[in-house]
């Protein structure tokens, strides 16, 4: 097990090297246009723009370019943003926890919310309860994120003032962008535990539970909530890309100040150093949930652990 | 009303149906059967897959697969209490105490990411008989079906055991709070021929130990005749035959019997071909009218087709009966 | 006691045709085939003196534009009717596009197998650890936003769940006899992948089809209402609600009418994908 570790935490950080060589050249090389254009006042002289791009470095050879950022890179230097002169690192770390609350919190309501329902509908399969949870996770999965978020944002924020629309405060700035986030992996969970839910209900060690006497619902607790739980972990990882996509819509949408609305103005910016470290950081977090989901996957399946 | 006095009778049914509503209509895998299971004695339920064996048992268990299966008539009586009016709480009391079931594959009835000695635990956990420590309890019963090194086994999970030791494990459980009924589904189906003859001595040990009564479901008759004392035969969803062992050995009346005696290969004796009964089971979606084995039965005469035939006592103290027009 | 109460009750047999989800569907194809002649105005047309109209059945409204209309002065039912092909067609692409590359990807996968097989299949684990938004962001920023940058984006983004889903087909068909039958026969590889097993994933693959339309319908209407997609003045119903946006305080037909198209549109392809599952694909290999 521990070597498995070792190994995934091994391909995760080749897997980084690759992502970052790949958007190094992509921007840099077959980038559509200099991004020095856009910086400079209309009247600057093509002199400014060579000192500009001199300043960052654009003058140079591209191979040159990438190794050295590539060295600058390992020793934990990303380059200045080219919008604002800062360290492109530290203007993304600084937006990274108010993305981090948004997304935990709404995987966490989705994954809770959406466990919560998916188990109460396959323990009272066929029953009302069983189809109203069916016919909203149905419609969940069928509203683009964008349009919940507008939707909410049109009710509860324009025509009945409960809640601000945008930005970044209290708790209340906290409940649209969070309800509109989750939403689809509520819907999403809800039908993914209720099916593997029922699966596990008709196997053999639950009616063996039953047969000896345990309660029915420490049955569903102990027996089936276990088990039924894995697929369920497997797709946390397998839908995570989807969660950062999501996050980035949210957070434009309600101006939420964090890494997902800053890559979205730094691409039409092409300020491309912190565009770099942003792709960066998502693949760094892709790479260690997916890890997370293994470890958990190994707690919760011992035939993992013991192989 | 002479059984029901009867101070010996353990479980009695009579006129059970467990019907399944599905999306393709109506399986009737249990159409109506009685029967009755002395205190202590070992009782064979015998029949090809797909007769409604498992769903007799899990039907006197009360555990009919939700939401398509349901009970739809008959009594189950336990002790002259009819277990179809009691309450799921009194229903999951008398479950793992007073009947406890052993399922056909060992390697799913136990939970592959549970510890055995949680597993085991279960069995007195939820019934109020405290005496001792929960671990000790449930060493005692992996000591009782000759599990090797309990202690230690104890923290292990099933995966980590062979399908026989499962299986022991399972009927460890299966006896633990001395049950007065065990149903055993097929408990050596799923394993090797070696292991299967230490299971059934297993069983026929602990029978005699506890003093449980036992039905054992098997499709072997091999088994039957090591361990039984009487036989019943099932047939799509019906029971067809009911026979002291020897009896049923010796003249079994149903031709679908006779079929069954002379498909098993007799040792020592060489045999050119096995007899096999021709035709498929019949589907218990839409059962024929009269005998459902008339389709395959050479022996099958007009009103064969059109009714069913009712039961037939073939013997003074009424322990042989056969449902056929035959005997009519 | 138990069962009398039982016995009356009619058990109902759970087998109906979603009428909902279908005629969602039927309508939405209705629409991409006979939009032209249905809609009242063409998508860009535009008319300065009447603007930000509300829907016909509020005050100020007019029959001459039911659901509204636009900034721009443009009709709002009109357009929607036109997006209606705009949404098919994307999807469409983008599922030919990665549908193509995946089934390929698969087939090669599932019958080469040993280095062919491994590389395709670390292959798919990296791609699938790559966000969609990722892959739009970088190649726009190369090719500039447009219909076909969508395509491209989903379209490579895509293809590890068809190729791994068909893999799997093919692992379990080649263990079928007249596939070794086929062999033993003289067929060579390429025939049976194209004549044997491509029947047999057929069922697997229109059920993957269907239900991938809608997902294909958000995907790419998220793109759009982001910017990074279609762009003006096409009638995307994404990038409706994306120019929409800017007046949800005045004018919130703009915004909602779009999302309820999509809305319905998806959750009609939804619904009919479950139901061809269970009709197509009984063993549920697809969840
Ligand atoms: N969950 C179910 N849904 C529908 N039919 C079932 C279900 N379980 C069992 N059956 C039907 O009940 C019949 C009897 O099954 P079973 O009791 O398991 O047979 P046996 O144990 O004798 O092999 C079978 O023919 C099967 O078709
Ligand atoms: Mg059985």
């Amino acid at each position: 097990m521990q070597r498995y570790l070792l190994k995934r935490i091994f391909i995760g950080f080749l897997t980084m090297l690759v992502v970052i060589t790949i958007v190094f050249f992509l921007t840099r090389v077959a980038g559509p246009a200099d991004p020095t254009a856009i910086l400079l006042p209309p009247d600057a002289t093509p002199e400014d723009q060579e000192r500009l791009r001199a300043k960052f470095g654009l003058d140079k050879p591209v191979m040159e370019q990438y190794f050295l950022y590539m060295k600058n890179a390992l020793q934990g230097d990303f380059g200045e943003s080219f919008r604002f002169g800062e360290p492109a690192l530290e203007l993304v770390l600084e937006r990274l926890p108010a993305t981090i609350q948004l997304a935990g919190l709404a995987l966490f309501l989705g994954l809770s919310c959406g466990l919560f329902i998916g188990i109460l509908s396959a323990v009272y399969r066929d029953t009302v309860l069983d189809r109203i949870g069916r016919v909203l996770a149905l419609i969940g999965m069928a509203v683009p994120q964008f349009a919940l978020a507008l939707f909410l944002a049109l009710i509860f924020g324009v025509m009945l003032e409960w809640l601000p629309i945008s930005g970044r405060g209290g708790i209340s700035h906290l409940i649209l962008p969070v309800i509109s986030m989750s939403m689809v992996g509520l819907a999403a969970y809800t039908r993914l535990s209720r099916s593997s839910m029922i699966e596990v209900l008709n196997s053999d060690y639950i009616i063996m539970a039953r047969i000896k006497g345990v309660p029915y619902y420490r049955v569903v607790l102990v027996h089936a909530l276990k088990n039924s739980c894995i697929p369920v972990i497997t797709f946390i990882g397998m839908t995570f890309p989807a969660l950062i996509t999501g996050n980035v819509v949210i957070e434009t949408i309600f101006s939420w100040p964090g890494v997902g609305n800053l890559v979205m103005t730094s691409i039409f910016a092409r300020d491309y150093p912190v565009v770099q470290v942003i792709v960066l950081l998502l693949s760094f977090m892709v790479i260690s949930i997916n890890l997370l989901v293994d470890i958990t996957y190994a707690y919760l399946d011992p035939r993992i652990r013991f192989e | 009303m002479t059984e029901n006095i009867n101070k010996d009778l353990l479980l009695k049914i009579q006129g059970l149906k467990t019907h399944f509503f599905t999306k393709r209509g109506v399986v009737k895998a249990v159409d109506g059967i009685d029967f009755s299971i002395r205190k202590g004695e070992i009782v064979g339920l015998v029949g090809e897959s797909g007769s409604g064996k498992s769903i007799t048992s899990l039907s006197i268990m009360r555990l009919v697969p939700k939401p398509a299966g349901e009970i739809v008539e008959g009594k189950i009586l336990l002790d002259n209490e009819n277990l179809l009016e009691k309450s799921a709480e009194e229903m999951r009391q008398i479950r793992g105490n007073r009947i406890s079931m052993i399922l056909q594959d060992p390697m799913v009835s136990l939970n592959q990411i549970l510890r055995v000695e949680y597993q085991i635990g279960e069995v007195f956990r939820f019934h109020k008989k405290t005496n001792g420590s929960l671990r000790e309890k449930c060493i005692n019963v992996l000591k009782n079906v000759k599990v090797p090194s309990p202690e230690l086994r104890i923290r292990d999970y099933p995966f980590q055991f062979s399908g026989g030791m499962c299986q022991r494990v399972v009927i460890g459980m299966g006896i633990a709070n001395s049950p007065e009924l065990l149903i055993a589904d097929e408990p050596t189906t799923a394993l090797d021929v070696t292991i299967q003859s230490q299971i059934l001595q297993l069983m026929k040990r602990v029978q005699q130990e506890t003093g449980a009564a036992i039905l054992m479901i098997t499709h072997d008759l091999a088994t039957v005749a090591q361990i039984c004392s009487r036989v019943m035969v099932m047939y799509a969803g019906r029971i067809v035959e009911k026979a002291p062992v020897h009896t049923f050995y010796k003249t079994p009346a149903h031709p679908y019997s006779t079929g069954l005696i002379k498909s098993v290969p007799v040792l020592g004796k060489k045999i050119g071909r096995l007899f096999s009964i021709e035709g498929q089971p019949p589907s218990l979606l839409n059962p024929p009218a009269g005998c459902c084995f008339a389709s395959r039965c050479n022996m099958a005469k007009e009103i064969c087709h059109s009714e069913y035939p009712p039961e037939i006592t073939l013997d003074e103290n009424a322990n042989h009966r056969v449902s056929c027009w035959l005997h009519a | 006691m138990l069962f009398k109460k039982n016995n009356k009750k009619q058990r109902k047999v759970n087998n109906r045709i979603p009428f909902v989800g279908i005629s969602f569907v039927g309508g939405f194809l209705f629409l991409v085939v006979f939009g032209n002649w249905i809609a009242p105005y063409d998508y860009e047309y535009w008319d300065m003196a009447s603007m930000m109209l509300p829907p016909a059945w509020l005050d100020g409204g007019s029959m001459a534009h039911v659901l509204g209309t636009d900034a721009l002065g443009r009709d709002v039912f009109s357009r929607l009717i036109h997006g209606s092909r705009f949404s098919l067609l994307i999807a469409v692409a983008c599922i030919a596009c990665y549908g193509t590359i995946g089934v390929i990807m698969g087939l090669l996968s599932g019958f080469m197998g040993g280095i062919t097989d491994m590389v395709i299949m670390r292959l798919c684990d990296l791609w699938m650890s790559m966000p969609a938004i990722i892959l739009a962001i970088i190649l726009v920023s190369l090719m500039g936003p447009s219909a076909l940058t969508v395509i491209i984006v989903v379209g490579i983004a895509g293809w590890p769940g068809y190729a791994r889903i068909v893999r799997g087909e093919c692992l379990s068909i080649k263990q079928n006899d007249f596939i070794r039958l086929a062999r033993v026969a003289g067929c060579s590889n390429f025939r049976i992948m194209f004549s044997h097993v491509f029947p047999n994933i057929a069922n697997t693959l229109i059920v993957l089809v269907t239900l991938n339309i809608g997902q294909m319908i958000i995907l790419t209407a998220t793109l759009s209402f982001l910017g990074l997609g279609t762009q003006p003045p096409s009638p995307d119903w994404g990038l409706m609600m994306n120019e929409g946006r800017q007046y949800i305080n005045s004018a919130w037909w703009l915004v909602v009418f779009p999302g309820v198209a999509i809305l319905m549109a998806v959750l009609g392809f939804n619904i009919v994908g479950d139901w061809l599952r269970e009709i197509l694909d009984p063993k549920q290999k697809l969840r």
